[in-house]
């Protein structure tokens, strides 16, 4: 069985550690790494990719140091960037045919397999286009595309929703879910609701350090009894506001309704609710300072 | 690995900036081919003698560009084949003796009646006049006997007489076209590892399979591959550019007569003089070539060590041009005679000299040339090893 280990890994970067002592044991799955800007997500995936190499710590794939491994482990990998890097006056299949080329991909499979993955991201009439000429979206597409060229067994993808709109992250959750059968696919974001839908699995990561991990249900129950709605009027709205972590805000009437997550009761008449992944979310990371 | 370094080729020629530079260069090779070439062709000839106003002038018929060349290949066709004594004294009387008008302001000697022939005998001082003398030229009067002139004595060979203008103005054209290639190369290949980076591809790239291996000698490859194909492109317009205005006649002609310079140099640097033109410009593309597959190494590990293209830019221009800096130093004489020597051997090793047909026609000695390759060597192997160090093991922070 598939599996991945991180040993005590840890990047630091001159006074700061991005990464910090970080163990971790992944198998079979997809995996929803969440956390605010700056928690070290993306160091911690480029050290999974072996582009980074860490200050101490080992990255293991099925028992074996993925820097030994060399080929055999980027035969099996796939991954997406946070900063996608294309050739703008590349067409999209040519892209692809490159990277398919570097990837290994027999030469007989690479038409039928270019041809398939541009039909799932929708981009089959752009094959023959610049990429230059492409949308955001489109170009997000073109690199989930890529990561999935040489069918990895180890996908790992750093957020791969940022600039889709909702429609396209409907068809990305989907392909996910269809791709994932005995791989490992771990993904970063800090969109909650795809990790929500797509994952078996998250992680919670906060200044580089896992802080939690669990099922979506696992997960929830850690703030069962932190969240809280109460009716107040329009100028108190504004007060809780800005005093606690509110998760939603809506308008009833001459009164609004708040959703707040704090650990003990906000107000008197508050009343404790179910949590979702999004409160969960502000329990953890409402202090984080976004980057 | 054949697909990788087509791609990689097609990213290299697919940067605009790559194809403008070389149509530009194309464009340079035909401009200095005209203007070194037909535009720069004169012959002239007595026709016979006039007295106007009761002095006797000289007639001449001038003919500049193809109508001088033409003119010339048929001077000279006639006298084709091995020199003699004899043929030498035919080849005067048909083409005059070589008369300059000393022009005392610019402290010159203008050649008043030059053509194929005589400035043949002239510039090999196969006469008994003063060649280029800038104070006290003599026309000469007649033809010395080949045995005591160096053109005769130096080699015990037969000497091939024949038309070869068109192989002049090639090797001076084949310089240019070296230094414009290389330019080239410098940009294009600039970006080859540099872009990796600043564009974030790396990242993709470093995470396949041959990302780390196949893929990096597949750059190399191309790399050297565009080098190479530019340079056999542009040397192939010239030589065919050379063979329509000049015809193909002379390579068997001692490339001494290139430069006119006959010497039989000993010790470190030797002499092409007695190879034949068509060794000598055989020779001379092999030394480009080697030139441009170190400047193409070193461009490369430029590029695989800076951060941006334009730092791999400045780089490569530099380890280019370095040498004519140094040159330039040694001619106003700053170093030691010891010092000096040593830099020039150097010097000549570059791949800015191994562009300069006046280099390699002194640069040929068994010395010379191991050490040639041990400067390539030097030069190549390194590069080509933290170049492909440095990018395998590219941090992404």
């Amino acid at each position: 069985m598939l599996s991945m280990e991180l040993r005590g890994v840890t990047k630091q970067y001159k006074q700061k550690k991005a990464v910090d002592d970080f163990s971790l044991k992944l198998e079979e799955g997809v995996y929803g790494l969440l956390g605010a800007n700056g928690a070290g997500k993306t160091t911690l995936l480029r050290m999974l990719c072996n582009i980074l190499k860490p200050t101490s710590g080992i990255v293991l794939c099925n028992g074996m140091e993925i820097d030994e491994m060399d080929g055999e482990y980027r035969r099996i990998l796939g991954y997406l960037p946070q900063q996608f890097g294309y050739y703008p006056n590349m067409t999209a299949e040519r892209y692809l045919r490159y990277l398919a080329e570097l990837k290994a991909v027999p030469p007989g499979l690479i038409d039928s397999k270019i041809e398939e993955l541009l039909e799932l991201v929708e981009l089959s009439e752009m094959r023959k286009k610049k990429i230059k000429t492409f949308s955001g979206g489109m170009i997000r597409r073109l690199g989930i595309a890529q990561a999935m060229l040489n069918d990895p067994e180890i996908l790992i993808l750093d957020e791969p929703t940022a600039g889709l709109d909702p429609k396209e992250r409907i068809r990305f959750r989907n392909l996910i879910s269809g791709f994932s059968k005995n791989r490992i696919v771990l993904l970063s974001t800090h969109i909650v609701s795809d990790v929500e839908y797509i994952a078996d699995r998250i992680l919670l990561m906060k200044q580089g350090k896992l802080i939690g991990q669990g099922n979506l249900e696992e997960i929830v129950e850690q703030v069962e009894g932190h969240v809280w709605t109460c009716m107040v009027d329009a100028q108190t709205a504004e007060e809780y506001n800005r005093k606690y972590a509110v998760s939603n805000l809506k308008n009833q009437g001459e009164k609004v309704e708040l959703r707040i997550v704090a650990s003990q009761k906000p107000v008197e008449d508050a009343v404790s609710v179910e949590p979702g992944l999004e409160d969960v979310y502000l329990y953890y990371f409402e202090q984080e300072t976004e980057e | 690995m054949r697909a990788l370094i087509r791609e990689e080729f097609y990213k290299i020629i697919n940067r605009r900036i790559v194809r403008v530079c070389f149509g530009v260069l194309l464009l340079c090779i035909v401009l200095l081919f005209i203007v070194a070439g037909p535009g720069n062709e004169r012959s002239r000839i007595e026709t016979g003698t006039e007295t106007r106003s009761d002095l006797e002038t000289i007639r001449q018929e001038t003919l500049s560009g193809l109508a001088a060349i033409e003119r010339d290949r048929e001077l000279a066709k006639g006298f084709e084949g091995e020199l003699t004594d004899e043929k030498l004294k035919r080849m005067a009387e048909a083409g005059g003796m070589l008369e300059y008008y000393h022009n005392e302001e610019s402290i010159s000697n203008i050649p008043v009646n030059g053509n194929y022939l005589n400035i043949f005998l002239a510039e090999n001082r196969l006469t008994n006049g003063e060649y280029q003398n800038l104070s006290d030229y003599a026309t000469a009067t007649e033809v010395l006997p080949l045995q005591q002139t160096a053109m005769g004595s130096l080699t015990e060979k037969p000497i091939y007489f024949a038309y070869i203008q068109g192989w002049r103005v090639l090797i001076t054209i084949m310089s240019m076209v070296g230094i414009l290639v290389s330019l080239l190369s410098i940009i294009a290949l600039s970006p080859v590892f540099a872009e990796e980076y600043a564009i974030h591809t790396a990242p993709i790239l470093l995470t396949t399979e041959h990302g780390k291996r196949k893929g990096i000698a597949a750059k190399m490859v191309a790399g050297i591959l565009f080098s190479l194909g530019a340079l056999g492109i542009s040397l192939c317009i010239t030589v065919v550019l050379c063979i329509c205005c000049y015809g193909v006649q002379g390579l068997n002609c001692f490339a001494g007569m290139l430069d006119n310079t006959w010497s039989l140099t000993e010790g470190w640097y030797g002499s092409t003089s007695y190879y034949t033109i068509g060794e000598f410009l055989l020779l001379f593309v092999a030394v480009m070539a080697i030139g441009m597959v170190m400047l193409v190494a070193f461009t490369l590990f430029a590029s695989a060590v800076a951060r941006q293209v334009y730092e791999a830019l400045m780089l490569g221009i530099v380890f280019f041009a370095l040498p004519g800096v140094i040159w330039f130093y040694l001619v106003m004489g700053n170093a030691e005679p010891h010092t000096q020597e040593i830099l020039y051997r150097i010097l000549y090793c570059t791949p800015l000299y191994s562009c300069m047909n006046g280099a390699i026609h002194s640069a040929v000695s068994t010395p010379m040339l191991l050490l040639r390759a041990i400067i390539f060597l030097l030069v190549v192997l390194p590069s080509i090893w933290l170049a492909q160090t440095k990018y395998k093991n590219h941090q992404v922070a």
